[in-house]
């Protein structure tokens, strides 16, 4: 009589320590979290795409001296192939998940711009599309950081855009829009699309290295001279993907759901704000940990690694 | 005896696989990280916004007069302590000067409205009046204090510009309201 309960209990407690939500599930697929992880070593393995105009100048190197792989530019196509070149060049450190800081244009499709300016460079790209385009270079899970993405996987336009929808944000695609092709089936795609599970507008802050401390500081430099960039001086990061990094727990993600409603539910300020200092702390501590107890990184500039050849693909 | 053996067996492999699964899952589990927490710099923050500089006495004016006798080389003012250990000195404290004049300027500056007020000031005199002396051998002094004389000149200046700190201030700074907000941008 006892030994029967006795097993029940302990699968009672087996069960419970397994007991990890779809959110921790799929980030610990996508981006596994390295507890001793290097300041270079942070984005490993995570590729970043920014619309222009959600950027800063030198954004991008920013990400790089994180590690991450980072795209910016008002071309998807540009950005794709950005993306396949990279994953050829780079095996050992290959996208495996991308993160999209672009556009979602209401839920119409996923944009990148120069500006609101209706002749500025300007592209969409489907979901579908985007799927279908990056799956063979191996991507595997995509997060999109987009306002209302949720709508962008309405099954209407997962595929193929509409461009009359309507919405005044769908602004002229001076280079064009990329849709799945006909033969596509979304069925037999591997990779996994996630969206936040509560659809609203997105908001990334921009912040300045200086916010950073000096050892911090010292560590970028010291990594993106090792790929042959400029420093960083300033930076642009979105509530996602800091929430992601911070494996906030508040953060939700829904996989394959779409809907139809149109949020236009905005975080308040002091959200953002809060984030952004546990962010900086976060990356504070990382630097700290690896050069804290050490003399300061020597700033000169280091052997370029075979990853500063490509130091134009990856801007 | 035997079925003793056997429930304490299943309890510890029962145990054992609780621990053992809960190890397994310390062990590819992620830590979290800190979320919420103040970062480690610390900025101040003004919650009017607005520069207040209120209270900035500028005094300018030369203090003159004085009936301190200075001290010489050959008379210190302190005298030798006595011989006992621990003795006191024996001070030789010089008078005290209270007597002032001058000029002084206050700067009240909010919301770009900066008023500057200029007022000069001195001891107050004593005047003695002479004895009167009539025909009596009484004698009465009078002694009478004047006020003071101050002189206010108050000039008000209204500025659109953010607010510009007098060449006199040297020993007040202003702070200026800082914030730690960032940009926003929105995706939509």
């Amino acid at each position: 009589m006892r030994r029967p309960f006795l097993i029940v209990i302990a699968f009672i407690f087996a069960a419970r320590v397994y007991a990890i939500t779809p959110t921790e599930y799929l980030l610990a697929k996508a981006w596994p979290y390295e507890h001793k992880a290097k300041i270079a070593e942070v984005g490993r393995g995570v590729g970043i795409v920014f619309s222009p105009d959600l950027s800063v100048p030198g954004n991008c190197r920013f990400y790089q001296s994180l590690g991450f792989a980072c795209f910016e530019e008002a071309d998807w196509d540009s950005i794709l192939s950005g993306i396949r070149t990279y994953n050829i060049l780079y095996p050992e450190r290959a996208i495996r998940t991308l993160v999209i800081e672009t556009h979602g244009t209401n839920g119409n499709g996923l944009k990148v711009q120069n500006s609101y300016d209706p002749a500025a460079d300007r592209s969409y790209i489907s979901v579908g599309a985007l799927q279908e385009r990056i799956e063979a270079d191996g991507v595997r899970y995509v997060v999109i950081s987009a306002c209302n993405s949720r709508r962008l996987l309405r099954p209407a336009i997962y595929r193929t855009l509409d461009p009359y929808n309507g919405d005044k944000l769908f602004l002229p695609a001076t280079l064009g829009i990329i849709n799945a092709s006909e033969d596509w089936d979304p069925r037999r795609s591997r990779i996994v699309v996630a969206t936040p599970a509560t659809s609203h507008i997105e908001q990334t802050l921009a912040g300045t290295v200086r916010e950073l401390s000096p050892t911090t500081r010292r560590a970028l430099t010291v990594s993106a001279r090792s790929l042959g960039i400029e420093p960083p001086k300033q930076f642009a990061v979105s509530e996602m993907l800091m929430q992601m990094l911070l494996r906030d727990p508040t953060l939700e993600f829904a996989t394959g759901e779409s809907i139809d409603q149109l949020s236009r539910d905005q975080t308040p300020d002091s959200r953002g704000e809060k984030l952004f200092r546990s962010f900086v702390k976060y990356v504070n501590q990382l630097s700290w940990r690896e050069y804290g107890k050490k003399k300061a990184p020597a700033t000169k500039r280091a052997a370029k690694t075979p990853a500063s050849k490509s130091a134009s693909v990856r801007r | 005896m035997n079925s003793t053996r056997k429930t304490l067996l299943s309890l510890c492999a029962a145990l054992l696989l609780t621990f053992g699964v809960y190890a397994c899952k310390s062990t590819s589990d992620q830590s979290s990280v800190n979320n919420g927490t103040q970062a480690g710099s610390t900025v101040s923050q003004n919650t009017t916004g607005d520069m207040n500089t209120a209270g900035l006495n500028n005094s300018t004016g030369a203090y003159v007069g004085g009936s301190g006798v200075p001290a010489q080389a050959d008379q210190p003012t302190s005298l030798d302590a006595s011989s006992r250990v621990g003795g006191r000195e024996n001070v030789q404290a010089a008078t005290a000067d209270n007597s002032y004049a001058g000029t002084g300027q206050t700067l009240i500056t909010s919301k770009g409205t900066k008023t500057t007020t200029t007022t000069t000031y001195a001891t107050p005199t004593v005047v003695t009046t002479a004895p009167v002396v009539p025909n009596t051998t009484e004698t009465i002094t009078t002694t009478e204090v004047t006020p003071p004389t101050v002189t206010e000149t108050t000039t008000t200046t209204t500025e659109t510009v953010p607010m510009v700190s007098s060449v006199q201030e040297t020993t007040t700074t202003t702070t200026p309201a800082e914030t730690t907000t960032h940009t926003r941008m929105h995706k939509d």
